[in-house]
C-alpha cells in the first residue's frame, strides 16, 4: 500500500483540524474519497483527538485552601510593600531635623554665654604660669540627640558632669 | 447597616472588578474557585508536582498585578490559563538551557519514526471507565517530550489554532503542525499499547 507523504499527512491533519482554506480543502476532500491509507490515517487522528478533548486529566490542587493561598498572599503583600527606598516622604520631614539641631544649638550657646560671664578668677588659676589651666564648662557636658523620621520622634540627651 | 456581600456567591466578572479595585478578599476568591484549574494545566506542562504548585501560585501573583490589563475580552479563568502557560513555558525553556544536549534538535529527529507507523484504532473507551481513560491519558501524556505535549494540549485542551500556538511556543506554524501530528501519532500508539518503533 502506497504511503502518504509527509506533506500530505501534515496537509490530512489541517483538513481534520479546519486549518484549510476552501480550495484546499476540496483538494484533501477528494484525496479521501479515493485513498483509503489517507482515509484511515484521517480516522486515527480523529479519533485520538475526540478522545483527549473529552477526556483531559482532572487534577486538584494538593494542598488546603488556606495553605496555597497564604504563599500567594505573602508574595503580594510583598510586592505591594513599597521598597524602604521608595517609601514616600512627608515633603516637610526634614523641617523635623531642625528640631534636634536647633536645641543642640542652642545648649551650646548657653553654656558659651555662661562660660563668658562666669569668667572670673578660677580658684586653680595661676597655680602654673607657664600653661594656665582653662576650665570650659563645654568640656564636661555633652549632648546627643535622635530623630526618627517614621515615629515622628526627637530625642536631645544633654549630660553634664 | 449594610450587609457585606458574600463572595462566594458572586459571579467571576464582579469578583474581577472589585479585585481590580484593590478587592483581596475577592481576589482569593477566585483563586479558591479556578486553582485547580491553573494547577493541572501546570502539572500538565511540566509532569512534576513542585514545579506545578511553584508556577501556578506565580500566575496567580502574576495575575494580581496584571489585573488592570484585562478586559474580558477572554474569560478570566482562561486568561489566567494564558499567564501559567506561558510561565511553565518559560521555565521549560530555561531547563532546557541548562541540558547540554538540544533536546528539541532530537525530538525532531526520532519524530519521523511516528511518519511511518501504521495507522490504529483508537478505541480505549471499549472497556474502560471514563476515570481510568483519563487515568491513561495523563500517563500517555507524561511519555511525550515537553514540545509535543504542550503543542498536544495547547491545541487539544485550550483550543488554540495553529498561529496561536505559534506565537506562544516561539516557532513556525510548520514546526508546530509537525509536532502536533508526532503528538496525535504517538498519543494514538500509547493509548492502544503499541510498542513505539525506536
Amino acid at each position: 500500500m502506497k504511503i502518504i507523504d509527509f506533506d500530505t499527512q501534515l496537509r490530512l491533519q489541517s483538513y481534520l483540524d479546519g486549518e484549510l482554506d476552501p480550495a484546499q480543502a476540496k483538494e484533501m476532500a477528494e484525496l479521501l474519497a479515493k485513498d483509503s491509507q489517507a482515509h484511515l490515517l484521517l480516522q486515527e487522528l480523529k479519533a485520538t483527538s475526540v478522545l483527549l478533548s473529552g477526556n483531559e486529566p482532572a487534577l486538584r490542587v494538593p494542598e488546603s485552601r488556606e495553605f496555597y493561598w497564604s504563599k500567594i498572599a505573602r508574595a503580594i503583600a510583598h510586592e505591594m510593600a513599597p521598597a524602604p527606598h521608595e517609601r514616600r516622604r512627608d515633603p516637610i520631614s526634614w523641617l523635623g531635623w531642625l528640631v534636634p539641631v536647633s536645641a543642640a544649638g542652642l545648649v551650646v550657646l548657653m553654656l558659651s554665654v555662661g562660660g563668658q560671664f562666669g569668667s572670673g578668677p578660677h580658684p586653680r588659676a595661676g597655680t602654673s604660669a607657664e600653661a594656665p589651666e582653662i576650665d570650659s564648662p563645654l568640656d564636661d557636658t555633652s549632648v546627643m540627640s535622635f530623630h526618627s523620621a517614621t515615629e515622628g520622634m526627637t530625642v536631645v540627651w544633654i549630660s553634664s558632669y | 447597616m449594610s450587609k457585606v456581600p458574600d463572595k462566594s456567591t458572586a459571579n467571576d466578572e464582579t469578583l474581577v472588578a472589585d479585585s481590580q479595585k484593590g478587592d483581596l478578599e475577592a481576589f482569593e476568591e477566585l483563586v479558591a474557585r479556578h486553582r485547580d484549574k491553573i494547577y493541572a494545566r501546570a502539572f500538565s506542562l511540566m509532569r512534576n508536582e513542585d514545579d506545578a504548585l511553584d508556577l501556578s501560585q506565580e500566575a496567580w501573583v502574576k495575575g494580581w498585578q496584571r489585573l488592570s490589563q484585562f478586559q474580558g475580552d477572554s474569560s478570566f479563568v482562561t486568561w489566567m490559563t494564558r499567564i501559567v502557560i506561558n510561565l511553565c513555558l518559560d521555565e521549560l525553556r530555561k531547563q532546557k538551557r541548562h541540558r547540554l544536549e538540544s533536546i528539541e534538535q532530537m525530538e525532531e529527529e526520532v519524530g519521523g519514526v511516528e511518519r511511518q507507523m501504521p495507522v490504529v484504532v483508537v478505541n480505549p473507551t471499549e472497556n474502560l471507565e471514563r476515570a481510568e481513560v483519563r487515568q491513561k491519558i495523563d500517563w500517555a501524556l507524561g511519555q511525550l517530550s515537553a514540545a509535543h505535549r504542550t503543542a498536544l494540549i495547547l491545541h487539544e485542551f485550550e483550543e488554540l489554532e495553529y498561529k496561536q500556538i505559534a506565537k506562544v511556543m516561539g516557532c513556525s506554524i510548520g514546526t508546530v503542525m509537525s509536532r502536533l501530528f508526532y503528538a496525535r501519532r504517538r498519543m494514538a500508539a500509547l493509548m492502544t499499547g503499541q510498542k513505539r518503533e525506536e
